[in-house]
């Protein structure tokens, strides 16, 4: 019999131009192999049974608050109670566009991060402000390319974000904090917005409310760049990302170096073993430099397949992440390529779709 | 060497007076199985590392919005990244305040559910209100207690929650539709507070904001009560809650109930019984109600009151398979407490632990250790007696 997998279309348009479809590709590969595609909409009231006539599914989803939302509770009912395999597994997305989750799992798995705080209450966060080191970096559990992050010089400034963050929530770090005229300025701009019935701190169908918690890391001077590890099944791709212009953030600031030799084996080896910890299909490791050791700063999930792309090749890891061999192989290749790959294998093995499909025997009358 | 388990302190008073604390009682359990207990506190900057030199965690944690968001993130990491036991396992608390993570995965594993419809964008919300069947059922993602739960009879009222969704989010569903003259005047009440920098529509600490999304489920008429089943393990608890007078909703484990168990019906443990493991899950409460004679999920909670278990005159065990698997009624009252901590004993000793490491260490920055009561306001102070 035929696999079929359900699919359902993804296409972002990048900054530079590069336009990327995770589904088309995957279909492309998919009729090679003389697998069957089904193309669903998520959306649509007959999404479940859709994919439910299906072998597997697979969404590439983005960070903006509106699908991850939704990605997260429709794929746990997909993979759980479905009982099909789906790509992104939660093993693989659970952490995604959430650096506070992602702290505690680094935290309990004995990976080592920068020197994080993360407080729940006013009150602690208050207080660590007024003992704390600075500059200091906050950032918000979302944000990706670098948004949501903020160097913060002073306790004044920390304050500030404190207040916000205890009191209506943020959907973004953008306002900074403002003289008095212009903190009355802003009131008066949000009491219009009340007038007109809109939440004018609310969220968007692009960003959720952030509140009740305070993040804060140490900055890591003197790291020009970050590395970058996406691990794909055992494949590690690599490259460095310098810093904005007098700035002390890297990502999304489109100055890349992939030049394999410039980035150490102990940056490699870290991203697989998070990678293993998780047991991920796959995810990419944002890697800072403390004094001469490798700490991880953010993981993530809907990288840009481009970046991937332009690697000159990619490791190879024989055995555990500490002591295995790890292998180079010359040649560009798509991530998507290497993510169907491996997913479809997975299917291919009787033995694992057996235990992807668990016990949900469905018995019941209807 | 002994077991060691890290206990989260929990302690809830009900509405009806009575005092709950499962940590006290897993205490007091582990003590008379020569088991060490560790009491934590999660919101420490140390818990991590003082519950990673433990065997297994326990935290049976309150439905507030505040401590969930937080609880969630931890509880997860702590299982996926240290690898030991932990009550509740993401298995058993996903769901958790979450009906709509719970209706798609109703629908998924097949467990009948009463027939709902979720909207992501205010035009789907708009267009289905065009079409619907009135009176349907208007629910939040959280809320207990029948909070955030609202009959809605017409279609002026269902635009008016779509507006309250798709806009500036509710914290609950409060407010009801009001003429043109009240929206108007709940809008300049608004606009002041704002003008004080205090904005109107603040999530709180026991709730968060709810927007983006529209919950409608059929209404079932000729339902005097829901019936809660709790699983534990294989162990099935089970009362009726009625509806208050003049309402469609029961007030939860503070209205009117009954723990006659001739009064269940063997389909709704049995179904009760396949919803839990479907989900995998160590313990949950599972809310049905009846379409004609059929019984239907409505809800899942993971802190039902402990004490409406122990007033249940006994529990049934099922052997098997949920659907043909027999079930044993024993006689005789349970803690909730005992139930999940003898079979969370039975993980523990089942379990070996993937990984034996210590944390990372970390500089710490200049951060003074706050005080455990700051976020237990109505817990024990952390070192105090068990």
């Amino acid at each position: 019999m035929t696999l079929k997998i359900a699919i359902q279309p993804d296409q972002v348009i990048h900054r530079n131009g590069e336009r990327q479809s995770y589904s088309e590709r995957w279909t492309e590969l998919a009729r090679e192999r003389g697998i069957e595609t089904v193309t669903v909409d998520v959306y649509a009231d007959d999404a479940i049974e859709r994919i439910a006539a299906c072998d597997a599914f697979m969404w590439r989803y983005d960070p903006p608050a509106l699908p991850r939302l939704y990605a997260s509770r429709l794929l746990y009912a997909v993979e759980d109670g479905l009982g099909i395999p789906v790509y992104p597994s939660l093993k693989s997305r659970w952490h995604f566009e959430d650096k506070v989750g992602q702290y505690y799992f680094l935290r309990a798995a004995g990976i080592p991060t920068p020197v994080t705080h993360v407080f729940w209450t006013r009150d602690q966060a208050e207080r660590f402000c007024d003992g704390a080191q600075y500059p200091l970096v906050l950032k918000l559990a979302t944000g990706y390319q670098s948004s949501n992050v903020q160097l913060i010089r002073s306790r004044s400034e920390a304050l500030f974000y404190v207040d916000q963050l205890f009191t209506h929530g943020v959907v973004s770090l953008g306002y900074r904090p403002a003289a008095r005229a212009r903190q009355l300025l802003r009131r008066l701009r949000a009491a219009r917005e009340v007038m007109a019935g809109h939440n004018p701190y609310g969220p968007t169908p692009e960003a959720d409310l952030q509140y009740g918690y305070f993040f804060a890391q140490e900055l890591l001077p003197d790291n020009d760049f970050d590395t970058r590890v996406t691990i794909t099944g055992n494949r590690a791709f690599v490259f460095r990302r310098f810093n904005r212009p007098g700035d002390f953030r890297a990502s999304g600031s489109g100055r890349f170096d992939w030049d394999p030799k410039q980035v150490g084996e102990d940056a490699v080896r870290l991203g697989y073993r998070v990678a293993r910890e998780l047991g991920s299909q796959t995810l990419t490791v944002d890697i800072l430099r403390r004094g001469s050791d490798p700490v991880i700063i953010e993981l993530g999930l809907a990288y840009a397949s481009w970046c991937v792309r332009e690697c000159l090749g990619h490791w190879l890891l024989n055995g555990d992440p500490g002591t295995g061999k790890l292998e180079w192989v010359d040649g560009s290749m798509h991530p998507e390529d290497a993510i169907f790959e491996d997913f479809v294998n997975t299917l291919d093995a009787p033995e694992e779709r057996v235990a992807a499909a668990g016990d949900h025997v469905r018995t019941l009358p209807a | 060497m002994s077991l060691r388990i890290a206990i989260q302190p929990d302690e809830v008073v009900h509405p009806n007076g009575k005092r709950q604390s499962f940590s006290k009682r897993w205490a007091e359990l582990a003590q008379a199985e020569n088991i060490d207990v560790v009491p934590v506190d999660v919101f420490a900057e140390d818990a991590m590392a003082c519950i990673s030199e433990c065997d297994a965690f326990m935290w049976r944690c309150p439905s507030s919005a505040h401590i969930r968001a937080y609880a969630k993130r931890f509880l997860y990491a702590l299982e996926a990244g240290s690898g030991i036991p932990v009550f509740p396992s993401l298995k058993s608390s996903w769901y958790f305040e979450d009906k709509l993570a719970q209706r798609y995965f109703f629908n998924a594993a097949d467990i009948p559910c009463a027939k709902t419809d979720i909207f992501w964008t205010r035009e789907a919300a708009e267009q289905f209100c065009e079409r619907a069947s009135y009176p349907f059922v208007l629910k939040l993602a959280g809320g207990h207690q029948s909070a955030n739960v609202r009959l809605v009879r017409n279609r002026r009222e269902a635009t008016f929650y779509v507006e309250e969704l798709f806009g500036h989010g509710v914290a609950s569903l409060g407010y009801r539709p009001a003429s043109l003259p009240r929206v108007l005047l709940r809008r300049l009440r608004a606009a002041a507070q704002t003008l004080e920098g205090r904005n109107p529509y603040v999530p709180r600490t026991n709730a968060e904001l709810h927007y983006g999304y529209f919950y409608a489920q059929e209404f079932l008429p000729g339902n005097e009560f829901e019936i809660s089943v709790i699983i534990v393990g294989n162990r099935a608890f089970a009362v009726r809650r009625f509806i208050q007078p003049g309402d469609f909703r029961t007030r939860g484990s503070s209205g009117r109930m009954d723990w006659s168990p001739e009064r269940i019906g063997e389909d709704a443990i049995r179904l009760a019984f396949h919803t839990a493991q479907t989900l995998g899950a160590q313990s949950v409460a599972v809310d049905i109600l009846r379409r004609s004679s059929t019984p239907v999920v409505i809800e899942l909670t993971f802190n039902y009151a402990s004490w409406v278990v122990r007033e249940c005159p006994g529990h049934w065990v099922l052997h098997g398979d949920p659907r043909p698997g027999s079930l044993e009624w024993k006689g005789g009252t349970m803690r909730a407490a005992d139930a999940t901590f003898d079979d969370f004993l039975v993980e523990i000793r089942q379990s070996s632990r993937k990984h034996s490491r210590s944390l990372a260490t970390e500089p710490a920055l200049e951060a003074p250790r706050h005080d455990a009561q700051d976020c237990h306001p109505a817990g024990p102070s952390y070192s105090s007696k068990w």
